[in-house]
Parts: structure tokens; sequence; C-alpha cells
């Protein structure tokens, strides 16, 4: 059972190991889709219509520390010795993100000049879980070789979400220098685990009045469900259930992006957006649990005095441990954050084919060809925010075929180079966005590779 | 039409772009931790072994239960454990520790005993079981300690008016091979 499950998630990782955190899509005005990432985009469609469930395929996993091919590779490498270099290497804030979205509907309409509507609606699964080094040598040495040492509850964080977002936004161009924009989301809860925020460590040492002291200190850790359990307690993942929360159901929560472009000269322009400023208050099919308290075990005491009958040490043993350590279950209702990120960059195009206007020459074009930027995104986790800077390309390499080149250093990589091409076919924006492309070829050692693609109806 | 074409693209993308990987190989996984546990203290003062001027008739025993080999994977995977004693005794008297497994019946599955010399305040002793010589280990359920307080060579007592401790500590290391 254990294997089927890590090799489940080691498949997940493999088969997810197809998307970052839509870098490429960030700023890549002729899709559509990038006003999801920055309400405040400049969309110069007329209007957009996006095949449904085609539009935005998007599948983001990354994890740290660790890859697929490090543990999987057929190497003559025994797998006990993998692993256990692979556990040695993990660093004390490594962990893994999935986020995966699937758009059903998207489309946008031009009110006026100044003026651009959009919406849709998509799915979301969006996980993070920390890896936690401490207790993963913990599980694999014992504590025998670790006398002295903490492990501490804290670095277990789980937070993952199943949703569905529909959401509504404008861009408004206030004047020739900015625009801004707003997208206001109603989210769907379908199903949540949460557990963060925990704290409390578990030491064993040589004891001053025993051979062996245990000590559990400080211990207040919780953890929330929602989805996965019916009124008995039982595992119950209910297809009903989860189709009758997808639209407007039990789990409601409301989402705020804004954003804004802003040139600061006809080549020079910063934009930035603050995407998912909001949270889910789940109500429906909740199990929640909290553990608190203090405990050390020296060993049981027998008592010898006046050779007294035996008392039930056992049971003495787990009265105390219920006394110290106090277990709750509850179905209270809770809110979640939602993952807020954050997006920043700068551009600058330069690069005109023709400098100059001229009346006559019918090759004159009034875009500038290249575009070079930096980006800087970031996503609050529960274990703080996640950066990623990103260094970009732009090349137009016709009026309506557009491309990108990115290169971007996060917690995964130092060597992610993507690309994304754009193009508009008769009255088809069809588009493609690879990243970390130099590991395509082996996506199994890819601590993050990504592929998305889409389908637009456009109208200029 | 579109799901299955969007299913092909993605197997395709997968199959295409791994190389040499094999998920068989987690089969041969194997992991050796090894935990240490506290297991039993007692202590005993010269009022616990003499009332009203008379050496309680010994051996003294207690009996606790324990339920650490209730859980299957602790039973199949447990390869050895390593018992460690130590015992302070500050009395001029000879002990000797039995330490008794008893499975469910109380039939024993592992004893052993510890011989503490007088005034011996440094006392330890190792007891390293393989469980591959000792199956039935695995069976036991409850532990039995008993003391026994050895008569004086010169058939003195023990004086309650000269305080004096005897300290017994325990703990084990338990090893598993994890397949």
């Amino acid at each position: 059972m254990m294997k089927r499950f890590v090799i489940g998630v080691f498949l997940l990782i493999g088969i997810s190991a197809v998307a970052q955190h839509q870098k490429i899509l960030y700023g890549f005005n002729k899709i559509p889709q990038t006003l999801l990432l920055n309400p405040g985009g400049e969309i110069d469609y007329k209007y957009h219509i996006g095949v449904p469930a085609l539009s935005g395929v998007n599948t983001n996993v990354n994890v740290s520390g660790l890859t697929v091919a490090d543990l999987f590779r057929d190497d003559n490498i025994d797998f006990t010795t993998k692993l256990i270099g692979v556990v040695d290497n993990l660093g004390d804030n490594d962990y893994a993100a999935i986020n995966t979205q699937i758009e059903i509907l998207n489309a946008g309409y031009r009110l006026n000049d100044k003026t651009y509507i959009s919406g849709g609606f998509y799915t979301e699964i969006d996980a993070f879980f920390s890896i936690p080094k401490d207790l993963l040598l913990l599980a694999r040495d014992g504590n025998s070789a670790y006398l002295n040492r903490s492990f501490l509850i804290s670095k277990i964080n789980v937070k993952a979400d199943a949703l569905t977002v529909l959401h509504a936004g404008v861009s408004r161009k206030i004047n020739e220098k900015m625009t801004v924009g707003a997208r206001l989301k109603i989210y769907s809860g379908l199903l949540n685990l949460t557990s963060t925020g925990n704290q409390g460590s578990f030491r064993t040492r040589l004891g001053a009045n025993s051979v062996y002291e245990h000590i559990l200190s400080n211990l207040d850790a919780s953890v929330q469900s929602s989805g996965f359990y019916n009124t008995d307690n039982e595992f119950d993942v209910d297809g009903n259930s989860i189709r009758s929360n997808a639209f407007l159901g039990s789990n409601m929560g409301l989402g705020l992006d804004i954003g804004f472009t802003y040139h600061a000269n006809e080549q020079t322009e910063f934009t930035a957006s603050i995407l998912d400023f909001g949270y889910i208050g789940y109500k429906d099919k909740l199990r929640n649990a909290t553990i608190q308290g203090d405990y050390v075990f020296s060993g049981i005491e027998f008592q010898y005095e006046n050779n007294q009958v035996n008392p039930d040490y056992w049971q003495d043993l787990n009265d105390d441990l219920d006394e110290a350590i106090d277990e709750e279950e509850n179905k209270d209702e809770y809110s979640v954050m939602r993952p807020i990120k954050l997006n920043a960059s700068v551009k600058h195009s330069f690069g005109k084919s023709r400098r100059e206007e001229n009346c006559t020459d019918m090759m004159y074009n009034d875009y500038f060809d290249n575009a070079v930027g930096a980006q800087l995104h970031s996503t609050f986790r529960p274990i703080g925010p996640r950066f990623a800077l990103t260094g970009f390309y732009e090349r137009r390499l016709a009026k309506k075929i557009n491309t990108k080149v990115t290169y971007t250093i996060d917690d995964f990589s130092y060597a992610n180079f993507g690309l994304g091409i754009s193009a508009d076919i008769w009255k088809i924006n069809v588009y493609g966005l690879v990243d970390n492309v130099f590991k395509l070829s082996d996506i199994a050692d890819a601590s993050t590779a990504s592929v998305q693609f889409g389908l637009n109806v456009v109208f200029d | 039409m579109r799901k299955i074409l969007y299913c092909l693209f993605l197997s395709l993308l997968f199959m295409s772009c791994v190389k040499d990987i094999d998920f068989d190989q987690i089969d041969d996984l194997t992991l050796t931790p090894s935990f240490s546990a506290a297991l039993v203290n007692a202590t005993l003062s010269q009022d616990d072994l003499v009332l009203n001027g008379i050496e309680l008739p010994l051996p003294i025993e207690q009996t606790s239960y324990f339920s650490v080999f209730d859980n299957s994977t602790v039973r199949d995977d447990l390869t050895r454990v390593v018992f460690n004693f130590e015992v302070f005794n500050q009395f001029d008297r000879e002990f000797i520790i039995g330490l008794e497994f008893l499975d469910e019946a109380f039939v024993p599955t592992y004893i052993t005993s510890l011989n503490v010399s007088a005034n011996d305040m440094n006392f330890t002793q190792e007891e390293d079981i393989l469980i591959a010589n000792y199956p039935t280990f695995v069976n036991s359920r409850n532990i039995r300690v008993t003391v026994t307080l050895l008569p004086s060579d010169d058939g003195s007592i023990i004086d309650v008016n000269e305080p004096a401790t005897f300290r017994f500590e325990s703990g084990g290391t338990f090893y598993f091979t994890v397949d």
C-alpha cells in the first residue's frame, strides 16, 4: 500500500513536471489568458472566446530537493542507497507545489476604446506540502541515531484545495500611460485539507534518572478538512457532493485580482498585479482535529513500597498521556486564505522594422520588434513567500506572431529556459508555452517543467 | 474526440520525454530504522525493604502490561532488541533482578537476570536478543521485574536509620528491517 502511494506521488510528479507558475504567459499580451495574471494588461482584441476546455490547460508541479530521476533512474544503483542519499540532501525548506487549472470558459469583449471586460469559469487544484526532512530522517533511521536532536512538528505544512472559480474582470485604460484592471472571483470549494502553523518538538536524550528520556514539548498542531469525511467520520469522497459544490455550493469564498500597466515612455513599461487576494469558507463535510500539550516519558516507575498490590501501570500511563495531551475533534466551520500571488515586471521595447513613418512604404510597422525585461513573481505559501526571478526577450516575428524566451531562477532550478509562441491564424489565436526546454527530453530529471497550450477565437 | 486527443497528447508527452525510469525499483527498498525507548525503572529505599524491623520476604515483584507488539508491522519487522540495564546500589547487600517477558497467558517468552554486587553504583548490563533465535519474543505482552535481596554474610539486616537507595533503570533499542 505504502509503495503504491509513493509510486503514485512520483508518477504525479513525473506527469505534472509540466508546468511552471505561468511566467511565460505573464505580460504576453497577445494571449487573452494573460488577463488572468494581470487584470490591468493591455489586450487589443475586439473580443475573444476561449475554446471550451481548451483555451487554457495548465498544470504546475514543482518539487524542490529531488526529482523522479534521483530515485527511479534505471542506473543499477541500489534503490535504498539512492533514497538515503535523496533524504540526506534535502534542505530544511524543501517543498512540493501542485497547481492545475483547466479553463472551462473564457471570454472577453471590448466595450469601447478604453474598456475591455472579460470573464469565465475554471477549475483549479492547488496543493502545497513541505517535505519535512526531520521527520523523514526519523522514519528512515529511527531515533537511536539522533539522541538530543529535536524533531520539529512545525515542519509539517499542508494546504490543498480543489475548487472552481467564476470570475469577471475589467481592464480600463485611464490615459495613454496607465491601464488598470480588477477581477472579482467567486470561489466554490470542493475539497480542502489544511495543516499549518503547527508547533512542537520531539526529542530523545539520555536520562538523568533513566536510560532514556523522551520529551514532547509545546505540541500544538491541527488539521482541518472538508469534503473527505461524512457525518459518521468515515472517509467518503463522494462525486455527487463534489458536483453539488462545484458551482455556488456550500463552500463559498470571494477573491480579488488587481493590476496595472504603466508606460513610462513609448518603449518602457512597468506592470504589477496581485492575484487571489481572498478566502474560501468551508462548511460541508467537515472534520477537524487538534492536539496540544507537553509530556515527558522516562519509563514506567514500578512501585515496590511495602510490597503493594500491582497497579495497572499501562493504564496509568495511558491516563497520564490523556491528561497531558489534549486531543479534540470538531466540525467547526473554518476559512482558508487563498495563496496570494504577486507579479511585477519591467519591459523595454526596441527595434522597429522601420524607424520612420513613410506614407509610401507599405512595409512600415508601428510596433517594436523586440523587447527585453525582467519579472518577479511571488506566491505566499505556509512557509513564507516563494520567489521566482525571470529575465525575458520577446520577439515579434510578424504582426500576428509573437515569441518569448525566458530564463528563470527560483527554488527549483537555476537553469530554466522557457519558450512561448502565440499566433493569430485567421480568427484563431493559438498559443503554446514550454518551460525548462532543456529538460524536456528527460522530464523525470526536472524539478520543474511546463507545457501550456490554448485556443481562442479572437476578433480584432 | 477532444478528450481523446488531449489524453493522447499528454500520454505521448510523458512517454516520449521520460528516459530510463523504472518504478519497480521501489520493491528493492530496505530500511533499517532503530528506535530507543525507556522501559521500566524502580527505586527502593531502606524503608521499602524493612517493615517493622523485619526484612520483607523477597523476592518482590511488579508486572506491567504493554501493547507495543500488538502492531503487526512491529511484530513482523523487528529483527533485534538490545536491552540496557543500569543499577545504582548503595546497600551493602547483593541483589538479583529478574526480568521476565511474558505473553498474554503469562508464559515466559524471554528471561534474564542481573546479579548486582553490594555497593555497586555503576552496574550496567546489556542483553542482545536476535529475534530469529527467540521468535516468541514478539508475543510478549507483559514485563515482570522481580527484586531479590540476598542474605548478608553475617546475618545482619538493613538498618532503616541509614538512608540508602537502590535504583534500577532499563531501556531498549529495537531494530527493524522494513522491506
